[in-house]
């Protein structure tokens, strides 16, 4: 979870991440724990009751099945949420084993997946539901589910996805300048010799499983830098875009540490990549003209998409960017590609 | 319009798959309490079992992606025509019966239908641009682009030289770069964000309604007096489960963070984690309820099928099984049903055999190359 680590928290660990996993919705948890306390005392302290032979349905009858055994009554639930939640609290959720290994297995950054295990939702509507459930009339059964709706809604928040909802103005729910920027750079890469030269090492190599194979299928494609906003929903869109910073990578170097990983100044393949962005945005005067040019260089980088108004234009063009367009409110820069057009002038 | 239409048919497709595939299996387990939604349930963790066994295969051996299309192609065709076969007695007197099951349900039906369909309607608009929907997409697009299984990194497009087992074992992202092949014009992003997202909230919902039925049986009205003729056999059962539908998805819009699963329900539904925390978590704990309960004389088979696809979906199928050995190892000691061991570890087979392969992958044992 992001931002708390056992060498930080040690044994208040699984609190630690229990409270942020809960955040404002303890009352789910309060309903399970205070359900599965009256359950046991219902179980411990309630009446056997005495099972008198019932009508059933000839089709639904099966023979021997309602005469001869005792059916376990809705104490069995509560013993079931009871044993998960004990077997949680001795293995996954101890905090002596959980400091011990789960860093070792890498898992500290998706503990909160182990609360998964804990039916705590389930379990709350569990008793939501019996609650409710043992009310005999219907009017009055109605009014209490309606006060309980009213009563969670007043002291949990709206769930944080349901307030950005919005009607998408494309069929592929992607922002709609992707579309568009995709084909500028197609119809721009297509033009060069690069794509020309990929496209026939491709149809010479009829091994589609070789290592070969693989290179140029890559290379066929343009490889690009985009704006944070839209960079993660362009390979959903259109595949045939590469992209020079990976998951991990951009996360980091937008300030999001959620994966764990960090990059420090000694890692050249994420300095390489810092150094394009900070002269894309002129976030860093430090970076000059050619050390952007040697990164483009290495990393192979050869389109750069920036939006309109922050484009550091000048510095770009400087440093041999050319503007190839601007569409749909971002400029498209190429870098380091030959033309066929220009070979031919 | 052209794509609304061809999504629309995906949607079509593949939930008859899932009802045929489930009304084979009821059939080949002869079932005789036959519902339509247990049906496509059933079919939906048979399916994405199998899939992942398929996919596996073609993606070890470095087969193109429209070879395995292929292959489900087969297999869906057969499925369908066997389906027919086997389940079209089964689906008319299901269709037959239907006003009469529509009574025992009452007014909460209609309540439960009305949460599903906002909650569908809340991921068809619902859109973002996160990491993880880049990953998870990308790797269909990505399949689709390129003809491969895996080869190739979903966030950059560029060569992966060595499977990493935390991605290539859990195979249910190719699942849609599979329609989208068979289903020539539907674009990836249309069949992941879209399609599945809506099948995978249908499957939430039945999932969490099946647990309702193991946790408030029918027969937990044994010995009370019958009131009225409006709660004869049935009645019970349903109408708690259509209120515990309505409690679930409650609570689920009140979530709010975003670790728990109301947010994975509706904003990240086409993703793998959504589907062990939404729809195999539930069957898995509708399963072990039945046990507990005794309500159910086999539930084994299907715990089988539920964990095959959950190492389908995500390697968080390690949740599943931990869920599964917490719930029912105690009810196996305290009653002393020992003999019901064997088919609990049998159950739990694909996840333990997804972990060792994982092991082994992770340590170098076994170095699984995308080229030769």
């Amino acid at each position: 979870m992001a931002g708390i680590t056992i060498k930080e928290y040690g044994l208040t660990f699984v609190w630690a991440c229990l409270k942020e996993y809960l955040g404002r919705s303890w009352p789910i948890l309060l309903i399970f724990v205070l359900g599965c306390v009256a359950g046991i005392v219902a179980a411990i302290a309630g009446k056997k009751r005495d099972v008198p032979l019932e009508i059933v349905d000839a089709k639904d009858y099966v023979p021997g099945r309602y005469e001869d055994s005792q059916l376990p009554d809705s104490s069995s639930v509560t013993w079931m949420f009871v044993s998960i939640v004990v077997f949680c609290l001795v293995t996954v959720m101890n905090p002596f084993l959980v400091r011990a290994l789960i860093p070792r297995f890498g898992m500290t950054t998706v503990y909160y997946r182990f609360f998964w295990i804990l039916p705590v939702t389930f379990g709350a509507a569990y008793w939501l539901t019996r609650a409710i459930g043992s009310v005999r009339r219907k009017m009055v059964q109605a009014i209490a589910f309606a006060l309980v709706i009213v009563a969670m809604a007043f002291s949990m928040p709206i769930n944080p996805g349901i307030p950005n909802v919005r009607i998408p103005d494309n069929v592929y729910k992607v922002d709609g300048a992707i579309p568009v920027l995709c084909d500028a750079i197609h119809q721009d890469f297509e033009q060069t010799e690069q794509y020309q030269k990929a496209v026939e090492k491709l149809a010479a190599i009829t091994d589609r499983t070789s290592r070969k194979w693989m290179k140029w299928e890559a290379k066929q494609y343009p490889l690009c830098v985009f704006p944070y906003g839209i960079e993660f929903a362009v390979r959903q869109y259109d595949p045939t875009v590469r992209l020079l910073f990976n998951r991990n990578l951009r996360l980091f170097y937008e300030g999001n540490t959620s994966t764990g990983i960090t990059y420090g100044e000694k890692n050249k393949k994420y300095m390489r990549r810092k150094r394009i962005l900070d002269a894309m945005y002129g976030r860093d005067p430090s970076v000059t003209p050619e050390a952007f040019r040697k990164a483009m260089k290495a990393t192979k980088t050869r389109y750069l998409v920036v939006e309109q108004n922050l484009a550091n234009t000048s510095f770009l063009e400087e440093s041999g960017c050319r503007q190839v367009a601007t569409v749909a409110g971002y400029m498209i820069f190429r870098f380091g590609l030959s033309g066929s057009e220009q070979k031919a002038g | 319009m052209k794509i609304l239409l061809l999504a629309a048919a995906s949607l079509v497709v593949q939930m008859l798959v899932f009802l045929c595939l489930g009304s084979v299996v009821m059939k080949v387990r002869g079932k005789d309490d036959y519902s339509l939604s247990h049906g496509v349930w059933i079919g939906y963790f048979v399916y994405f079992g199998i899939f992942e066994v398929v996919c596996l295969a073609c993606e070890v051996a470095l087969l193109p992606l429209r070879t395995l299309a292929l292959i489900m192609a087969v297999f869906m065709g057969g499925v369908i025509l066997l389906g027919f076969f086997f389940g079209y007695r089964s689906w008319i007197g299901s269709m037959n019966s239907l006003r009469h099951r529509m009574q025992l349900h009452g007014f909460l039906l209609i309540v439960m239908l009305l949460t599903l369909a906002a909650s569908v309607v809340f991921v068809l608009c619902y859109f973002d641009a996160s990491a993880d929907s880049g990953w998870y997409v990308g790797e269909a697009s990505t399949a689709l682009a390129t003809n491969t299984i895996g080869r190739f990194d979903p966030s950059t497009g560029e060569r992966i030289l060595r499977l990493k087992s935390r991605y290539a074992l859990n195979c249910f992202p190719y699942h849609n770069a599979v329609m989208s092949s068979l289903i020539g014009g539907l674009p990836v992003v249309v069949s992941s964000r879209s399609v599945m997202s809506v099948i995978n909230v249908i499957m939430s919902f039945i999932s969490v309604y099946e647990l309702g039925r193991a946790l408030f049986p029918d027969n937990e009205r044994r010995g009370v007096k019958i009131r009225s003729i409006r709660e004869r056999p049935g009645v019970y059962s349903r109408r708690r489960a259509d209120l515990f539908v309505v409690m679930v998805f409650a609570l689920n819009v009140l979530s709010s963070t975003i670790y728990m699963p109301g947010i994975f329900l509706f904003t990240r539904s086409y993703e793998g984690k959504s589907l062990i925390v939404n729809v195999a978590v539930p069957a898995a704990l509708a399963i072990c309820a039945s046990l507990w309960r005794e309500t159910s004389e086999t539930p084994m088979r299907d715990l089988f099928w539920i964990m095959a696809s959950s190492v389908c979906f995500s390697a968080s199928s390690i949740m599943v099984l931990a869920l599964s050995l917490m719930a029912i190892l105690p009810v196996i000691a305290i009653r002393g049903k020992w003999n019901r061991l064997p088919a609990l570890l049998l159950a739990c087979a694909p996840v333990f055999a997804w972990g060792v392969t994982y092991y082994l992958i992770q340590h170098g044992v076994i170095i699984l190359r995308t080229w030769r």
